[in-house]
């Protein structure tokens, strides 16, 4: 029988799954959009996993279950995972799954940005823009609204550019003016479109990459990474190739299934149920009156009980576990 | 008579001095509460938005003694003006204003203590002068003053012999936190970020806790030799000090200091072969981005020591 497990990376905008062998090989894997509800959408994704399983004929026995990305603490606690770890040290292993010798990691998601450097094997630098928008997919998306295009096309559209458009980097609001104005004295559509996506390359290597030496082989990876022009436009400024895998999307998902088999040490089949859909869970937000902090306690209820309780700066909040059970 | 002192600030680095100075003279001493929400939104309340955090919650801290006074008869509240030390050091300029502002915020009674060397005003000149306010002989002073310096530095010494024993038993990961007193030591900001650390098994250990505490040994010459403000430099000595015995180093500053901003920046830039992350605390309460750096800052630091293929 094989060993099969369960990565689930679940971030703000959407939601990934994958089911790997021991291998490592992705089994069946799933994508699907958060919609600010992640205990809804994990019971969906791990349902369509489930169909996915079926069609192939597999009934998996479970050997490792991980949950990684904003929601991982809470989904982690739903799922009954066995390991619970940020997104940056996920993806690394995910890509490093891929490419063995990956020493750079570009990522573009739809909220932030991160820049991954690798070492041997090892992680040994990131940065993170968590603060700004300009550089991520939020940006492209709502300039592609404005512009009258899908987001799905900016790539193919960019890359019919001849010649681009130079729009601000540094800021959001002043490559937005500046693409108002080119648009308004006749540039056309494609070469204002490979300018922005020029520009997203230049605010996150500004933003991101200072004092960062960007060496082969570069993967990028995120949702930005289908975009073709903005992959076309970081192989211009870093002057080398730029890898985007078919499962880009995936890696966060994967790597937290290389770990979760790697934290089952005792080789133990988890006892995990995939009807998970018809389980209640609940989450209630609580303010401990333990002192003037009135932290936020969440309580994540399964089938009406306390499984976990997320939030609060000190001991004081375990205190209220008998009041609100 | 009876004397409170705002737990913020200048308190964390000068936590016996004053507070055994009046004790000395027969005063007694309150303190304000531990720094917890109701502080800090008081502070922010009293401040302007350019301030920064720590002095935000300075501020707050104030008002919880002024709230205080009438029921507790506290006489005055004790805010000092550093300005000047030796050496042509210097420090943050807000602490050059605290008692001018805290005399035109609140309606209480203040006392201070100027320390400016720049003119002429030393430490045991100003705590002659402080003296006399209190209406105490200067005799009296100078030997309170003696005895409380004393008292300071066993109480700095016993730090620093602390930190040593723990670096050299330590198995664990080591991660040095470059942060100023009233920052780490301040319960609301650092509490949070200090336990999630322990909880990883890391041992913590302070830039500002350091061999100059014994004698001048000032290594910070080899990162700057132009920085002037006290604070930073003992940070730096510290930084060069111990960079050989731990695994990270950790920035840690309030936004939006001004110091903190260039020093750790320039420091960043010259001090290259170790991993490093600057963390910015500001108002928001949210945890959550924190957390994702400190876990994977720990990752990295983890699979750098044990050499481990993280695969």
């Amino acid at each position: 029988m094989n060993k099969y497990y369960i990565g689930i990376d679940i971030g703000s905008i959407s939601t990934k799954a994958v089911i790997m062998d021991e291998d490592k090989n992705i089994i069946v894997s799933e994508y699907l959009w958060t919609e600010g509800s992640p205990i809804e959408a994990t019971k969906k994704i791990i349902s369509s996993l489930k169909k996915k399983l079926d069609e192939k004929n597999i009934t998996p026995k479970i050997y490792g279950i991980g949950t990684t990305g904003s929601a991982r603490n809470l989904v982690g606690n739903v799922v009954g995972a066995n390991i619970i770890k940020n997104e940056i040290t996920a993806h690394a292993i995910g890509t490093l799954s891929r490419y063995k010798d990956v020493r750079t990691i570009l990522e573009i998601g739809g909220q932030d940005s991160k820049i991954i450097i690798i070492n041997n094997g090892i992680v040994v630098d990131y940065a993170m823009n968590t603060l700004c928008a300009a550089g991520t997919g939020a940006f492209l998306s709502s300039q592609a609204k404005r512009l009258g295009v899908r987001i799905e096309d900016m790539g193919d559209i960019a890359l019919s550019s001849k010649n681009p458009s130079k729009i601000a980097a540094r800021c959001t609001v002043f490559a937005e003016s500046d693409l108002v104005h080119k648009a308004q004295i006749g540039h056309k559509k494609e070469d204002l479109i490979s300018g922005l996506c020029a520009s997203v390359v230049k605010n996150y290597l500004n933003n991101l990459s200072r004092g960062k030496r960007i060496e082969d082989r570069v993967v990028f990876q995120g949702g930005v990474s289908k975009n073709k022009g903005v992959v076309k436009a970081f192989e211009k400024e870093l002057n080398t190739r730029v890898y985007v895998d078919e499962n880009s999307h995936l890696m966060g998902a994967l790597g937290i299934a290389i770990l979760s088999k790697k934290a089952n040490k005792e080789d133990k089949e988890l006892n995990f149920d995939f009807d998970i859909k018809d389980i209640e869970f609940k989450t209630l937000g609580v303010e401990c009156n333990g002192c003037s902090n009135n932290c936020e306690i969440v309580y994540v209820y399964k089938n009406g009980k306390v499984i976990d309780k997320i939030g609060g700066r000190c001991e004081r909040s375990n205190m209220l576990e008998s009041k609100t059970s | 008579m009876k004397i409170g002192i705002p737990k913020a600030l200048y308190y964390f680095e000068y936590p016996v001095l004053f507070k055994s100075f009046f004790e000395e003279l027969g005063i007694e001493v309150v303190l304000s509460d531990d720094t917890d929400k109701n502080i800090v939104l008081n502070g922010i309340f009293k401040s302007i938005d350019e301030e920064c955090l720590a002095s935000k919650i300075f501020l707050g801290h104030i008002d919880n003694l002024v709230s205080r006074m009438e029921d507790e008869n506290i006489d005055y509240i004790f805010v000092p003006r550093l300005c000047t030390f030796e050496d042509k050091k210097t420090i943050c300029v807000k602490f050059y204003a605290l008692y001018d502002i805290c005399k035109n915020l609140f309606n209480a009674r203040f006392i201070t203590l100027n320390i400016d060397y720049e003119k002429g005003e030393n430490m045991l000149k100003a705590f002659i002068k402080l003296g006399k306010v209190l209406g105490v002989p200067s005799y009296k002073s100078i030997s309170a003053y003696i005895k409380s310096t004393k008292k300071q530095k066993d109480y700095d010494k016993l730090k620093i012999i602390n930190q040593k024993k723990l670096l050299n038993s330590s198995r664990n990961l080591k991660i040095l936190i470059v942060a100023h007193s009233y920052v780490y030591n301040d319960k609301y900001l650092s509490y949070t970020i200090k336990n999630y650390l322990k909880k990883l098994n890391v041992d913590i250990f302070y830039a500002d806790i350091n061999n100059n505490i014994l004698k001048k040994e000032e290594k910070y010459k080899n990162i700057s030799t132009s920085i002037y403000w006290k604070q930073n430099i003992d940070l730096l000595n510290g930084i060069e000090e111990y960079l050989k015995n731990v695994d990270g180093i950790i920035y840690l500053s309030v936004f939006p200091c001004g110091t903190d901003s260039l020093v750790n920046e320039l420091t960043m830039r010259k001090i290259k072969d170790i991993p490093s992350m600057n963390i910015v605390l500001d108002e928001e309460d949210g945890n959550a981005g924190i957390y994702t750096r400190i876990e994977s800052f720990v990752d990295i630091l983890e699979s750098r020591k044990n050499e481990v293929d993280v695969i």
